[in-house]
């Protein structure tokens, strides 16, 4: 079951001379872990963004094709409607925090708030997000007083208190410390595992290569969609889109040249741990 | 020849609330050194006392073997340059060279002088061919180096990196590593970074830090020996140094790839 | 927590903690009334008295004045100034040294625009320890006053502290490329340019990407909107209200007559 759908999805910002996405189709199904890579101005958070209907309703441009989410066409509906649907987390960990409550608790309620969830519902609801994200004691602090980790956090939970069905992630790991990159992805692999579709733009690698079903390669266009491993295997596609393959993938690359490997290109830790113990035993 | 001294160097905000506690260290002409440790470790607290935006409140911070308090930081940052993390931060001028300039003209240089310096900096970071770009038209990787471009036009000696590589992409990473490269032949450089296989890659000496206190000082091949400490900082041995700290018979202190292949080329000799 | 400069909600389990903001709101615009429309400063001063056994009931006394007295330094100028130079001054209180002298309309004047905001700052500041910003927001929000209005109001208490971090990053930035802030005014003046453009540009890129976590929690939705925290306005409100308005119109009365 598709609950994502592009048809000939082009985008170009007002003032921009090129088109930032250009005939995007694609479609992603119900549940799937789906990671997007490609370079600085590959057009990925404009593909992020996109499904929350961020474009075309928030940024000036001109779009063609159309994007249906849930059944829902994104040009002829509204943020406010597609907020339920997906939920929509970037970079900045600070940034993302609406200021609109003085404690975490209330950070959370805002969405739900604006929505005119009852009281009652929405107490719950934040107890529950706040167990999920295992920030229950900091329940009456200030969002502005934790760690980056936290903040982002309590970022995704926001929005994820709204029940979507897609939780988008644009890069949400870039601006942490290893501490906050490992929490973050804690979570998003927990949520992963509740059956929300997951879409996440980040340049890790070597996480999407455990977690993702598949990966988009972006370069202005959909270059290829396949599994971790067929294109993060893929050198010399990685290299021609200004990206590259990971410490694991080299190693196996070498083991290959030097003739004691004669498998596929290796992406996962573990397994190269075994083939090489292997060859040493 | 040490360039920067801390000596018993304590750091408090506010009343009570020590951020750096006893740090000892010095720092040698020449060096490649990272910091690494958690947000909030004390990084970035430290740095700043090298070029005096911060001062200590017990202890002391030499430079060049002059206590840092007898010099205002605009005097200091003509010694100790700081790029900061967020070229946002810094970036007001409406033409790259402009603001490259910037720097050297706070310091009193005008006319070709400060046009062959500017020149100069922008042919060190790459950027040269967009001296007449907007800066708004510039992508992240690129306004990053502008930022170290208009430090390196200060010409100080130390050049200090904040996070040079975080939010950037694979292509930036490189030209980060060439530069910093490109730069250890003529300066010290110290980089604070979360970035454990680049700093293996860089570094001569690794400095690491927890909860203000600098838990240990030494090369890179015994850092990333120390799980323990790491632990401690929340942090993780580059992939490869993992990947061998993983498999028994391997050495634990491997840095890079290259270094990986030689030992297993040996350890199945040693099989045979 | 949410602040004014060098004043914020304090949480505190007390009466007035828990009556309902609009409530404390109505006092607070009595209490301006009444400065401003009475010309007796005995009755204003007057006011004082009231206050305390309202903020001892708060349980925030001591904070209650405490800011006060640190600005004691503006009041003495403000009576210096106007006992000095109070313009059409015509009772002589004493002589000075250099040819000055003391008005005493002068002192007289001071007093009544002293007593003015002397009260309205310590009920202001009242207001401000005992009232939760969201409670208002929502209270507000139930009166009629558009939720993003209201928004506005909680976010910028919640950013104005933080612009002063973001400010002093920009000025350290600049510093450390050799930008002179101290000294003489002319490089205080010429230190300005390259602290605005960033901050500037800081502000907006910040103010856009806001907008966009406000348009992911659905803040553009239409319709009814809910609280997470609970208003509500009681008999004792309504008595309150009552009486605060029945109060001031009374005092106001009495301070023409008596």
């Amino acid at each position: 079951m598709d609950i994502i759908t592009f048809k000939n999805f082009s985008w170009k910002y007002s003032g921009y001379r090129g088109w930032t996405l250009h005939d995007i189709n694609l479609s992603i199904a119900k549940g799937e872990f789906i990671g997007i890579i490609g370079k600085i101005g590959s057009g990925r958070t404009t593909f992020c963004s996109s499904m929350l209907g961020l474009i075309p309703h928030f940024y000036p441009g001109i779009m063609e094709g159309e994007i249906i989410i849930d059944g829902v066409n994104v040009e002829k509906s509204s943020i406010s409607k597609l907020s339920s649907i997906v939920g929509l987390a970037f970079q900045s960990p600070s940034n993302q925090l609406t200021g609109a409550g003085t404690t975490i608790e209330e950070e959370l309620a805002f969405g739900l708030q604006n929505l005119g969830v009852p009281y009652e519902e929405m107490h719950k609801r934040v107890s529950e997000m706040l167990k999920i994200i295992g920030l229950e004691k900091f329940r009456k602090r200030s969002p502005f007083e934790l760690s980056g980790g936290q903040q982002q956090k309590v970022a995704i939970a926001s929005v994820l208190i709204m029940n979507p069905k897609i939780l988008v992630l644009d890069e949400p790991t870039s601006q942490l410390d290893p501490l906050g990159t490992e929490q973050v992805f804690d979570l998003v692999k927990k949520l992963s595992k509740k059956g929300i579709t997951i879409i996440m733009s980040t340049n890790n690698i070597d996480y999407l290569s455990k977690f993702a079903d598949r990966i988009i390669l972006f370069d202005n266009e959909v270059v290829k969609v396949d599994t971790p491993k067929k294109i993060l295997t893929d050198i010399e596609l990685l290299k021609k889109h200004s990206l590259t393959h990971s410490v694991i993938t080299d190693v196996s690359m070498k083991l290959k040249k030097y003739g004691l490997y004669h498998k596929d290109l290796i992406i996962d830790f573990d397994e190269l741990k075994n083939v090489i113990k292997g060859m040493i035993k | 020849m040490s360039i920067v001294q801390a000596k018993d160097l304590y750091f408090e905000y506010s009343k009570g609330v020590s951020v750096l506690k006893n740090v000892n260290l010095s720092i040698n002409k020449g060096e490649v050194v990272a910091i690494i440790g958690q947000n909030g470790s004390g990084k970035t607290t430290l740095v700043k006392h090298f070029n005096g935006l911060l001062r200590p409140t017990k202890g002391e911070v030499l430079i060049n073997d002059e206590p840092s308090v007898k010099k205002t930081v605009a005097e200091l940052s003509h010694i100790c340059g700081y790029v900061f993390q967020n070229p946002d931060d810094q970036i007001f001028n409406s033409v790259v060279e402009e603001e490259v300039a910037f720097g050297p003209s706070n310091m009193g240089m005008k006319g070709i002088e400060l046009k062959l310096r500017v020149d100069e900096s922008l042919r060190t970071v790459g950027l040269y061919e967009k001296k007449k770009k907007h800066p708004l038209d510039l992508d992240l990787n690129q306004k990053k180096l502008v930022a170290i471009a208009s430090i390196v036009a200060m010409n100080p000696e130390l050049i200090i990196l904040d996070e040079p590589t975080t939010g950037q992409d694979h292509a930036g990473l490189i030209m980060v590593e060439a530069l910093i490269n490109t730069l250890r032949k003529t300066h010290t450089v110290i980089i604070i970074s979360h970035d454990m296989n680049l700093v293996a890659r860089v570094s001569d000496r690794i400095i690491m830090m927890c909860s203000g206190e600098v838990i240990f000082d030494g090369l890179p091949k015994v850092a990333f020996t120390k799980n323990a400490l790491m632990k401690k900082t929340y942090l993780k041995p580059p992939i490869i140094t993992e990947l061998a700290q993983s498999i028994k018979g391997f050495r634990r202190d491997i840095l890079t790839v290259d270094e990986f292949m030689d030992e297993l080329m040996l350890l199945r000799k040693k099989r045979k | 927590m949410a602040s004014i400069g060098i004043i914020s909600y304090i949480e505190r389990d007390s009466y007035f903690h828990k009556v309902n903001p609009l409530t404390k709101l109505l006092i607070l615009l009595c209490v301006i009334f009444m400065s401003f429309a009475i010309n007796n400063f005995i009755f204003i001063l007057l006011l004082l008295v009231l206050i305390i056994p309202i903020a001892i009931k708060s349980k925030v006394l001591s904070m209650t004045f405490n800011p006060i007295f640190k600005l004691y330094f503006m009041f003495a100028l403000l009576f210096i100034i106007q006992g000095l130079f109070h313009p059409y001054a015509t009772e002589k209180l004493i002589d000075l040294p250099f040819g000055f002298i003391l008005w005493k309309d002068g002192l007289l004047y001071a007093t009544y625009i002293a007593s003015r905001i002397f009260v309205m700052m310590v009920f202001g500041y009242w207001f401000v320890l005992t009232t939760h910003p969201g409670d208002l927001v929502s209270s507000l929000a139930r009166i009629g006053l558009p939720h993003s209005i209201g928004y506005i109001i909680l976010t910028t208490l919640q950013i104005i502290p933080r612009i002063g971090g973001q400010m002093k990053t920009i000025i350290d930035a600049q510093r450390s490329r050799g930008l002179e802030t101290e000294g003489s005014l002319i490089q205080r003046v010429k230190s300005f340019m390259p602290l605005l453009g960033p901050l500037f540009m800081g502000s907006v890129q910040q103010a856009v990407e806001k907008s966009m976590a406000l348009e992911a929690r659905a803040f553009s939705a239409i319709g009814k909107k809910t609280s997470y925290r609970k208003t509500e306005i009681n008999f004792a409100d309504k008595i309150i209200m009552a009486g605060a308005v029945i109060f001031s119109i009374t005092w106001w009365w009495l301070s023409w007559t008596l």
